[in-house]
C-alpha cells in the first residue's frame, strides 16, 4: 500500500469514529426516525422548531407566529444558515426537518476535524497525521453535549472558521479572495461571534505581512476584494442583526465570565492527564517554533500562530467574552495541532523516526484506543418520547392555528422551548404553583403561569428596511409569568406519568376533576398524556 | 489549456467523485447499519447533489493548487456556505424551500461551467493571439526584441488612431 493511501485511510478511519460515536450516541446508528432523535436541551429543541417553521411555511422571513406570543410579523432575526440547509436537506432527502438538522449538524461536528487536520498538513503532514486521534475525544462530554444539547449554529460557525482559518495562507492565490469571501460571509450569517474571531486573525496575518514586507499589494488587494464581497452578500442580514442581537445581547463589563447556558469544559478536568500534558507541551513547543519562524521571516509562522490564537479565545472569558466558554467545547478539534507537534516531536527524538509506519500504527492505536475508551451507547431519544410526539402531532393536525394550549407538569418540560413543538401558542404551569397545591391538598384552577415565547430579540419588528419597533419594550408585562385561570385557555395537556409520580397523580386529579364536571371534554389520550378541550366558562363549576 | 482537455480533466474527477461516493455509501452503510439502504443512498445523493458537487466544482479554479482531498473536504463546507447564502436570498424573494434543493446547485453548477469555459477560452485566445516570441517568453523561451522598424510603425499606427 502506497504511504499517501495509508494517510488518507487513518482520516476516512478518524472520520468514521467519530461518526460512528456520535451516530450511535444521538441517532442510534439510524438517519431516519418517527420521533425526533438527538434533541437533548432547550437549544436543540429551539432551533429544530425554528427549523420546522421554514420547512412547513417554505421561507423564514419572520418566526412561527405561535413561538412569538401570536404577532405575525417578528423578524426571524436567528442565523438563517443552519435553518435554510437543513430544511433544503429534508426536502431533497426525503428525511422529515428534525432528522434532516440534527444528522447535518452531526456531519457538520465530524467535519471540523477533518479540516484542522487539512490545515496542519500544510505545516507538516507527519504532525497533521499523528494529530488525529485527539479529535476522537470529541465524542466525550462535555465536548459532545455541543452537540446533543443543541449548539447548532455554533458548530456551523466553527466548521466554516476552521475552513477560513485553512483559506488564510492561500489568499494570495488568484481569484482566491472569491470563495474565501463566500466562507466568511456564510459564517458571519451562521455565527456571528466565529466570524469576529476570524477577522481578529486576518487583522494579526496582515500585520505580519507588512512587518515581513511580503506580497503587501497582493494581500491588500486580496482582502479588499473579500471586504468589498462580504459587505455586498451580509449587509441585508447585517441590519437585521445589529437591530437585534448586536443592540440587545452584545454588551460586556469586561469582568471575567466562568458560567454558562451549557457544560464548560475545563482543560485538567476534561482531558486524561496525559493527554493535558501532552498538549501544554504542545503549547510551549508551539510558541516556540512561532518565535522562531516569525524571527526568521518565515511564512509557516501562521501555523502555529493560529493554533496558538485558537487556544488563547477560548479563555477569552476572563476578559467578559462568554462565547470564549462556547468554543471550549470544541477544543478537542482545535487543539489537535498541539497534540500532533509533540508525538511528532517526540518520533522526531527516537531512532525509528523514519519508519513511517510506527507512527501511522500509533495513531491507529490511539485512535481506536480513544474511541474504545470514549463512546457511549445510546441512551434513549432525548427529550421527546413517541407518546409527547404523539401528542404534539395530533395538536398539529386536530387544533386551531390561533388555539392556546396549557402543559401541566411533564417530566422534560423543564427545557420549555420544547413545547413549541405542538406548533401552538403554548404555556406552562410552574411546578412549584403545583407542589403547593400537592401540599395542601387541593385542586384550584388558578396557578403562576409561563408564556412559552421567544424573547431573545425583543420581539422586533420592521418599521422601515432599518428601523426596527419592539413588541416586547410597548408591553412587557405581557410576557412575564403570571397568576391565570387554567379554564381561559382552549387545551389543557396533562401527564399521567412521571419520576415525580406525586406531580402525575395530581396531574390526573385535575383532569378527572375537569371531565366530571362535563364543561370540558377528553380530545385526546395515549399511554402517557390527556389533551382536555375546554368548552369556555368557568371550566371546574359543575355543571 | 484547450477546452477539451478542461473536460476530460472534469470526467476523471468524476470518475473519482463516484469512486469516493461509493466508499460514502458503504461507510454510511456501516454507520447507520440500522437504517435502510434505500434510505442510506437516498440521503448521500442528496449530500452530493446539494453540497459536494457545487462545493467541489466551485474550486475547480484551483485544481492544480489543491488536491482531491481538500478540494472535497473543503468543497464540501463551502457548498454549505453557498447554500446558505442563496438560500437567504431566494429567502427574501419567497421562493418556498421545496424547490431550493434544485434550483441552487444547478444555478451553481451551470455558473461554475460558464466561468470554467469561460477561463479556458480566454487562456487559449492569449495563447494563440500571442506572437511567437511571447509564446517563447511564457513558456520560459528565449527573450527576442521586435526590430526597431517594427515598433516605430506600431507607434505610429496608434498616433493615427488616436
Amino acid at each position: 500500500m502506497k504511504l499517501n493511501n495509508i494517510k488518507v485511510l487513518l482520516v476516512w478511519i478518524t472520520f468514521g469514529l467519530i461518526l460512528f460515536g456520535g451516530a450511535q450516541i444521538l441517532l442510534d446508528n439510524q438517519i431516519a426516525h418517527s420521533t425526533p432523535h438527538g434533541l437533548y436541551a432547550m437549544d436543540a429543541t429551539t432551533h429544530t422548531v425554528f427549523a420546522e417553521a421554514f420547512y412547513q411555511e417554505g421561507n423564514a422571513k419572520f418566526y412561527p407566529s405561535y413561538s412569538v406570543m401570536g404577532y405575525e410579523d417578528v423578524v426571524a432575526a436567528n442565523p438563517p444558515v443552519v435553518y435554510s440547509l437543513a430544511a433544503s436537506f429534508a426536502y431533497l432527502s426525503g428525511l422529515s426537518i428534525y432528522d434532516s438538522l440534527v444528522f447535518l449538524e452531526l456531519l457538520m461536528f465530524v467535519l471540523i476535524p477533518i479540516v484542522m487536520y487539512l490545515f496542519i498538513r500544510k505545516f507538516n503532514e507527519t504532525v497533521a497525521i499523528l494529530s488525529l486521534p485527539l479529535s476522537i475525544l470529541l465524542i466525550k462530554n462535555p465536548f459532545f453535549s455541543a452537540l446533543s444539547w443543541g449548539e447548532y449554529p455554533f458548530i456551523l460557525g466553527i466548521l466554516l472558521m476552521v475552513t477560513g482559518i485553512w483559506a488564510i495562507p492561500n489568499i494570495n492565490l488568484k481569484y482566491f479572495a472569491v470563495p474565501f469571501a463566500l466562507l466568511l460571509s456564510a459564517l458571519f450569517m451562521a455565527h456571528a461571534s466565529e466570524f469576529m474571531v476570524l477577522v481578529a486573525f486576518i487583522f494579526v496575518f496582515y500585520v505580519v505581512q507588512i512587518y515581513f514586507r511580503k506580497q503587501i499589494k497582493k494581500t491588500t488587494i486580496s482582502l479588499s476584494l473579500t471586504a468589498m464581497l462580504i459587505i455586498s452578500i451580509c449587509f441585508h442580514y447585517y441590519v437585521i442583526f445589529k437591530n437585534t442581537f448586536v443592540k440587545l445581547q452584545l454588551s460586556t463589563s469586561f469582568e471575567p465570565i466562568y458560567n454558562a447556558g451549557y457544560l464548560v469544559p475545563e482543560f485538567i478536568k476534561d482531558f486524561p492527564i496525559i493527554v493535558w500534558l501532552i498538549l501544554l507541551v504542545g503549547v510551549i513547543l508551539s510558541i516556540l517554533y512561532c518565535y522562531t519562524h516569525l524571527k526568521n521571516k518565515n511564512k509557516r509562522w501562521i501555523y502555529p500562530a493560529l493554533a496558538l490564537f485558537l487556544l488563547v479565545i477560548t479563555y477569552t472569558n476572563l476578559i467578559g467574552q462568554k462565547r470564549a466558554l462556547q468554543i471550549r467545547l470544541l477544543w478537542p478539534a482545535l487543539l489537535m495541532f498541539f497534540f500532533g507537534l509533540v508525538l511528532y516531536f517526540i518520533f522526531t527524538k527516537t531512532k525509528q523516526h523514519k519508519n513511517w509506519w510506527l507512527s501511522f500504527a500509533v495513531v491507529l492505536v490511539l485512535l481506536v484506543g480513544f474511541f474504545g475508551l470514549y463512546h457511549s451507547p445510546f441512551a434513549g431519544p432525548g427529550l421527546i418520547d413517541p407518546y409527547t410526539w404523539e401528542g404534539f402531532q395530533w395538536m398539529k393536525e386536530n387544533t386551531p392555528q390561533e388555539s392556546t394550549i396549557i402543559f401541566f407538569y411533564g417530566d422534560t418540560y423543564n427545557q420549555h422551548t420544547m413545547l413549541n413543538l405542538a406548533n401552538r401558542q403554548t404555556f406552562l404551569i410552574d411546578p412549584n404553583s403545583l407542589i403547593e397545591n400537592i401540599n395542601n391538598q387541593k385542586i384550584s384552577y388558578s396557578y403562576k403561569i409561563s408564556p412559552e415565547v421567544f424573547l431573545d430579540t425583543w420581539l422586533a419588528y420592521k418599521k422601515s428596511f432599518f428601523e426596527f419597533g419592539y413588541y416586547y419594550t410597548e408591553g412587557d408585562s405581557k410576557y412575564q409569568p403570571f397568576v391565570g385561570e387554567v379554564c381561559d385557555f382552549d387545551y389543557l395537556v396533562f401527564n399521567k406519568f412521571s419520576r415525580n409520580q406525586p406531580l402525575a397523580d395530581y396531574n390526573v386529579a385535575v383532569a378527572n376533576t375537569l371531565l366530571q364536571n362535563g364543561k370540558s371534554r377528553k380530545s385526546f389520550e395515549n399511554a402517557l398524556i390527556i389533551i382536555i378541550e375546554i368548552n369556555g366558562g368557568d371550566c371546574f363549576e359543575t355543571n | 489549456m484547450k477546452p477539451t482537455k478542461t473536460l476530460n480533466n472534469l470526467i476523471k474527477e468524476a470518475k473519482t467523485l463516484l469512486l469516493v461516493f461509493v466508499a460514502v455509501v458503504i461507510l454510511f452503510q456501516i454507520i447507520f447499519y440500522k437504517e435502510s439502504f434505500i434510505t442510506n443512498l437516498k440521503t448521500v445523493l442528496s449530500l452530493y447533489w446539494l453540497f459536494v458537487l457545487p462545493g467541489f466544482y466551485s474550486l475547480y479554479h484551483w485544481h492544480n493548487k489543491l488536491d482531491f482531498i481538500e478540494r472535497f473536504v473543503i468543497g464540501v463546507v463551502l457548498g454549505f456556505a453557498l447554500v446558505g447564502i442563496l438560500a437567504y436570498y431566494l429567502n427574501i424573494y419567497t421562493v418556498h424551500v421545496k424547490y431550493y434543493g434544485v434550483i441552487i446547485p444547478l444555478l451553481i453548477l451551470v455558473i461554475n461551467r460558464i466561468i470554467i469555459l469561460i477561463i479556458s477560452k480566454r487562456k487559449s485566445n492569449i495563447k494563440h493571439s500571442k506572437p511567437d516570441n511571447l509564446n517563447n517568453e511564457l513558456e520560459g523561451g528565449i527573450k527576442t526584441e521586435r526590430p526597431p522598424v517594427q515598433l516605430e510603425q506600431e507607434r505610429n499606427s496608434s498616433n493615427n488612431k488616436d
